[in-house]
């Protein structure tokens, strides 16, 4: 997902009259958080992404009768990526009784649901991080992701510690002036690595 | 079994909690939810303390979303011009999914949130919209006597006691606080209904829990203490989480009654639809196996399936959820006539529905809507496909065509 890449702007009525516009906008708000969530479903790449591909295409191939509503959409997409991937492992127990192939665990439905809390957060974590200047982003990353400290990532970058503390200022400012309100959330997270 | 909070209002939840915009009470509930979700707990530790992310995030970078695009397209022999990238006017991410909307002369944004609501400009402005349906059943004993059931809770137990989920013990409000004798242990025959526009819970005396749905009745003995069959009859539609009994080393069935036909369980998940208003009658599995047995024969499902009793027994695939939509709190429907969905809303909703052609019933519709909501959510986001449209009059739902 690119910052600023995540509008389009598009009329109802063109939404109605033009679906394959209606589909190249969802393909793009929504497919990498499916494929993420199916990953997690499954642990297997390419597959994941041949099951997200398949709940746009059910899509399409259902669009008159859906409500196009953001959230009827999202929801559909949802549950057609949690299906497959329940129905695939589930096979796949049948064919690999003695194998291990998942956690101890048994997939059910409830988990299948809570991975896509998972995914919805995740997503908004990401996009916030890559909402940011390269050089922003990379002492955030350190800051955050990897838990290192000023004189780390300042020894690590081969900066001084000074400039590692105003760029994460300079971060903290970029991040209150790009996130809307919905989002501040996560500037809090990442406030307390600012410190 | 799920909350009637959706997927979605939890993430949203979460999110807000880090944020600090929780109240007492609402953080509270949160924190009895998370130790009942040890993997969300998880989640948020990972979030507060940024570890063990990089991971997913790293995978979510490199997927290539452009790439599996051009596949789409050109597996469904797509083409499209480039659209239109213009710049937001105002330089926000939002990173939730959202769609921005222009109609007609003004500029109209609706944002999705993760809880999925949304300020859609409603030009519908309906008079006397109509509430959901809740919690509200009664019980009645085998003297007749019949008491309700306190509607601030979701479910009774059946035991030597009554009591309430909660642990409250169940008050006859008929005979001023104290049961009779006829009312206390013994064995009778109980009944369970709810009116139009209720639903309940009932855990029967071996552990089985049944969730009632409107407009039902389920008949069952006060104890199956050394029974060789527990027996139940049901009206309306039920769901059913079936206990396993032992006697003498050997299963005890449950068995459900209803007008024309008989299910037969050892230990398992199903709904069963027995509306007399309905076509047909409808039995799903979810979970383990059962017998269905009417006039025409009997079938054994498999988890995934659905036997319809019209004349015959007929078995199919169903999607599951579908079915089970009203007891996670919901309707939802997959290429579903709008009859179908507009008879679940009748009940629920304690509503008449009038068409002004008949044609209209036959109308499909998929999507998902929680069942809390006024009726005028549901019927708005069906009018958005904009092929029907709705009028609501005192208790009654007209249906016409759409204008254009």
């Amino acid at each position: 997902m690119e910052p600023g890449k995540d509008h389009i702007h598009m009329s109802a009525e063109q939404m109605l009259q033009s679906p394959e516009l209606l589909l190249e906008a969802l393909h793009k708000l929504y497919f990498e958080r499916l494929q993420y969530y199916a990953y997690t479903m499954i642990r297997d790449d390419e597959t994941a992404r041949d099951l997200v591909q398949d709940a746009f295409i059910g899509f399409w191939a259902k669009k008159d009768e859906l409500i196009l509503h953001p959230a009827q959409i999202r929801n559909f997409l949802y549950v057609s990526v949690k299906n497959a991937c329940l129905k695939l492992i589930r096979h796949e127990k049948v064919v690999n009784k003695y194998i291990e192939r998942q956690d101890a665990n048994a997939m059910d439905d409830d988990l299948a649901d809570s991975k896509m809390i998972r995914s919805e957060v995740l997503m908004e974590i990401y996009a916030v991080i890559e909402s940011l200047p390269p050089a922003m982003r990379r002492i955030s990353k350190m800051a955050y992701l990897e838990g290192l400290k000023n004189n780390e990532i300042a020894e690590q970058l081969d900066i001084s510690i000074e400039t590692v503390k105003v760029q994460k200022k300079r971060a903290l400012k970029q991040l209150r002036l790009k996130l809307n309100p919905e989002s501040l959330l996560t500037l809090l997270l990442l406030i307390k690595h600012f410190k | 079994m799920k909350d009637n909070s959706t997927i979605w209002q939890r993430s949203e939840q979460l999110l807000r909690y880090l944020r600090g915009g929780l109240n007492a009470a609402e953080e509270a509930e949160l924190k009895t939810w998370l130790e009942k979700h040890p993997e969300h707990q998880e989640l948020l530790n990972q979030l507060l303390n940024g570890n063990g992310l990089d991971e997913d995030l790293n995978y979510i970078s490199a997927i290539k979303q452009d790439q599996a695009w051009a596949d789409l397209k050109h597996r469904l022999n797509i083409t499209t011009k480039p659209v239109n990238r213009v710049v937001p006017l105002w330089k926000k991410l939002t990173v939730a999914a959202s769609i921005v909307a222009a109609v007609g002369a003004g500029i109209w944004i609706y944002q999705l949130t993760s809880t999925g609501s949304s300020q859609f400009g409603n030009d519908l402005v309906y008079k006397n919209d109509i509430a959901p349906g809740k919690n509200t059943a009664t019980l009645t004993f085998s003297n007749n006597k019949t008491i309700t059931l306190n509607d601030a809770k979701t479910g009774i137990v059946i035991s030597d006691e009554l009591k309430y989920y909660d642990g409250s013990s169940v008050a006859s409000l008929s005979s001023g606080g104290e049961m009779s004798e006829g009312q206390r242990g013994g064995n009778q025959t109980l009944v369970a209904a709810t009116p139009r526009g209720g639903t309940y819970q009932v855990t029967l005396p071996d552990g089985t829990k049944v969730w009632l749905n409107a407009a039902s009745k389920l008949e069952f003995p006060s104890t199956f203490n050394k029974a060789l069959e527990r027996v139940v009859k049901l009206d309306g539609e039920a769901y059913f989480e079936v206990a396993r009994v032992t006697n003498l080393q050997r299963r005890v069935p449950f068995i459900v009654q209803t007008a024309r036909q008989t299910v037969e369980v050892l230990g398992t998940h199903f709904n069963i639809n027995s509306y007399t208003d309905e076509s047909s009658i409808k039995t799903t599995l979810l979970e383990g196996s059962v017998r269905v047995a009417g006039a025409p024969g009997n079938v054994i499902l498999k988890p995934g399936e659905q036997a319809v009793l019209t004349n015959s027994i007929a078995v199919k695939q169903v999607d599951v959820n579908s079915v089970v939509d009203w007891k996670n709190g919901e309707f939802s429907f997959e290429s579903e006539p709008l009859g179908n969905i507009m008879r679940k809303v009748q009940r629920w909703y304690d509503v008449q529905v009038v068409y002004e052609q008949p044609s209209l019933e036959n109308i499909k519709f998929s999507g998902t809507i929680s069942r809390f909501e006024h009726v005028s959510k549901l019927l708005g986001i069906l009018q958005t496909t904009r092929k029907v449209d709705f009028k609501i009059e005192n208790k009654k739902i007209i249906v016409t065509n759409h204008l254009q």
